[in-house]
């Protein structure tokens, strides 16, 4: 290893932590974040039985992106008419899309318990419409 | 920026990457993660009612397929004798599911949130509710 080499690498190192390509990571989880909550905050504004946990979902979303420095606005849009089982589908597809972004543990692993708590939503959705609780269910 | 700074970064740098080179691999190998999953899904599929019983069955068989693809050996994980707590039994393998997220990546971490999606939906039937944070560990 000569001087130049060492002088390559320190001026790597330093460009490195200078570029926001750096904190990248983090940046990501954030933005995922952003959109989750975005997506429980319309839940919430649904008249089900699923509410308080879409609340608890937001919460426990902004309470994440907070460590991470970042805000979430509160403006939800109105969740619409859509029925019950089908909003938690589309739950689920963006919690299923949302973990392969994700690289925090904690974060991924809460996420996680969200995403199993959406596909209950659904189960107990399906069962009071009347219809087969597993349909197109891994 | 002197050329001491960046001689003493890429000394820092040279260091750091030596030292990742000569640690264990602390992380478990995604075969051994998802061996856990699977010994989880055999132990609900042997305690649950015929329904869940076969969708557990069913996603022992894909897990056991991924340990295969990843050089592991299914045989590793342990079939349970019949019977137990099954509402029990699926919220360890949620829990599991959920814990296996940040030890995988790409399609296996897809793997891992279709498993979650399915347990979340069986431990919702066993148990007649659904939770705001299911396969939280305990």
């Amino acid at each position: 290893m000569t001087r130049r080499h060492l002088m390559a690498l320190g001026a790597a190192l330093v460009a490195a932590r200078a570029t926001p390509a750096a904190a990248a990571p983090v940046d990501d989880d954030g933005d995922v974040l952003l959109r989750l909550i975005a997506l429980e905050d319309t839940a919430t504004t649904a008249d089900t039985g699923a509410a308080a946990h879409e609340r608890a979902h937001a919460q426990a979303m902004r309470t994440l992106l907070d460590a991470l420095g970042r805000r979430a606005p509160r403006e939800p849009a109105a969740a619409g008419d859509e029925p019950e089982a089908a909003r938690e589908s589309r739950l689920i597809e963006a919690y299923a899309a949302a973990l392969l972004e994700l690289h925090d543990p904690s974060i991924l692993r809460t996420a996680g318990t969200i995403l199993a708590s959406h596909s209950q939503h659904r189960v107990r959705a399906r069962l009071e419409a009347g219809l087969d609780p597993f349909t197109s269910d891994p | 920026m002197s050329r001491r700074t960046l001689l003493a970064g890429g000394a820092v740098a040279l260091l750091a990457g030596c030292g990742e080179e000569d640690e264990p691999a602390a992380a478990p190998r995604p075969a051994e993660v998802l061996l856990r999953s699977l010994a989880a899904e055999r132990a609900l599929s042997a305690a649950a009612s015929r329904r869940v019983a076969a969708r557990s069955r069913e996603r022992a068989r894909r897990l056991a397929s991924a340990v295969s693809e990843q050089g592991g050996r299914p045989h590793d994980a342990p079939a349970r004798a019949d019977g137990g707590d099954d509402a029990a039994a699926a919220r360890t393998a949620l829990v599991a599911h959920v814990e296996s997220l940040p030890r995988l990546s790409g399609d296996l971490r897809a793997l891992a949130a279709e498993m979650i999606v399915g347990a979340a939906a069986d431990l919702a039937v066993l148990t007649g509710e659904a939770e705001a944070f299911p396969g939280t560990p305990a």
